[in-house]
């Protein structure tokens, strides 16, 4: 290879790696946006959990009226077989709807664990993001001034499981009771 | 009706509302909160409780930190204490434990998982369960 094909393939690079800066500048610019738009995500479903949550204290309480109107009725009723069917039906019906509405606000810790997994998404693509400064750094000295915005603190400091899973399963706790029960085993002996 | 005062302590707002929430159903009626360990410390200096109940990732001061704080703290030590946390790994739960935990949840968890939980801890330490 002569020195002027060598001279011609450098001048051949220069555009490629500028257009290899651009896209690492678009789309470590594109970051923040996301990692904002994740954030504004798990607060709009605490927001709306926080509601229902609202909505499941209202109905236990309106429960727990009937439950009392129906002792009331109960003690001043003197008997009657349809009556008494019709009591039980009611009291069965509120009792069950009483667990339902338990049921729902249990199931609500999803938002809290899906908070926490967006939050260990936020986490990865802002190191993706420092990532892609550094290696602009390289190429144009200006690197480290770009990583300073607002949400790269905010997603550094957020403090979230990242491998939190929502599960019906009991696995997790099965093993972690075996372990505190073995643990307290030992400490016994 | 039992008489235990619970510090109820987690950063998820929703978290908070649903041990709340379920300590009612099972029929405790003393609930305070804090959303993280900081604030946790303060309101048991101030105001006191009975028993902790507190999730581990927290900004500021984490559940695992807030239990050494008790358990080196000596008017506070013999409380009991109840980790609910999403972290289920065999490390994290021996590590609990080496801070005197008095038991550990992995969320989700069930009504039923919580006070089977609470009223396992008080038959150890002499409380009365609701």
């Amino acid at each position: 290879m002569s020195v002027t094909n060598v001279v011609e393939m450098l001048f051949g690079l220069i555009p490629l790696l500028d257009k290899v800066k651009e896209s690492i500048n678009e789309s470590s610019g594109a970051i923040p946006r996301a990692s904002v738009q994740l954030s504004s995500v798990s607060k709009a479903t605490e927001m709306a959990t926080v509601e229902i949550l609202n909505v499941l204290d209202r109905m236990t309480e309106r429960i727990a009226t009937a439950e009392q109107s129906l002792e009331t009725i109960k003690q001043g009723h003197r008997g009657g077989s349809e009556v008494d069917a019709a009591v039980a039906s009611v009291e069965s019906a509120l009792g069950e709807t009483r667990q339902d509405s338990l049921n729902i606000a249990m199931t609500l810790q999803v938002q809290d664990i899906t908070s926490q997994q967006i939050a260990g998404v936020s986490h990865l693509i802002e190191s993706v993001r420092q990532q892609l400064l550094n290696a602009l750094g390289l190429l144009d000295q200006k690197g480290p001034e770009r990583l300073a915005w607002p949400g790269a603190k905010a997603a550094e400091q957020t403090h979230f499981d990242a491998n939190a899973i929502y599960t019906s399963s009991t696995e997790r706790q099965d093993s972690a009771d075996a372990i505190i029960k073995q643990w307290n085993k030992a400490d016994n002996e | 009706m039992a008489t235990v005062k619970f510090l109820v302590v987690d950063d998820s707002l929703t978290m908070r509302r649903i041990v709340v929430n379920t300590l009612k159903t099972i029929g405790y009626t003393d609930m305070i909160e804090a959303g993280d360990g900081k604030e946790a410390m303060a309101k048991l200096l101030s105001e006191g409780a009975d028993f902790l109940i507190t999730d581990w990732n927290m900004p500021e001061m984490n559940g695992l930190e807030l239990s050494r704080w008790v358990r080196s703290a000596p008017q506070l030590a013999a409380m009991p204490i109840l980790m609910v946390t999403t972290r289920g790994n065999k490390e994290d739960v021996i590590e609990a434990m080496k801070v005197r935990v008095s038991n550990y949840i992995v969320k989700p968890f069930t009504a039923q998982g919580l006070k089977d939980k609470i009223d396992a801890i008080m038959k150890t330490v002499d409380m009365k369960p609701a």
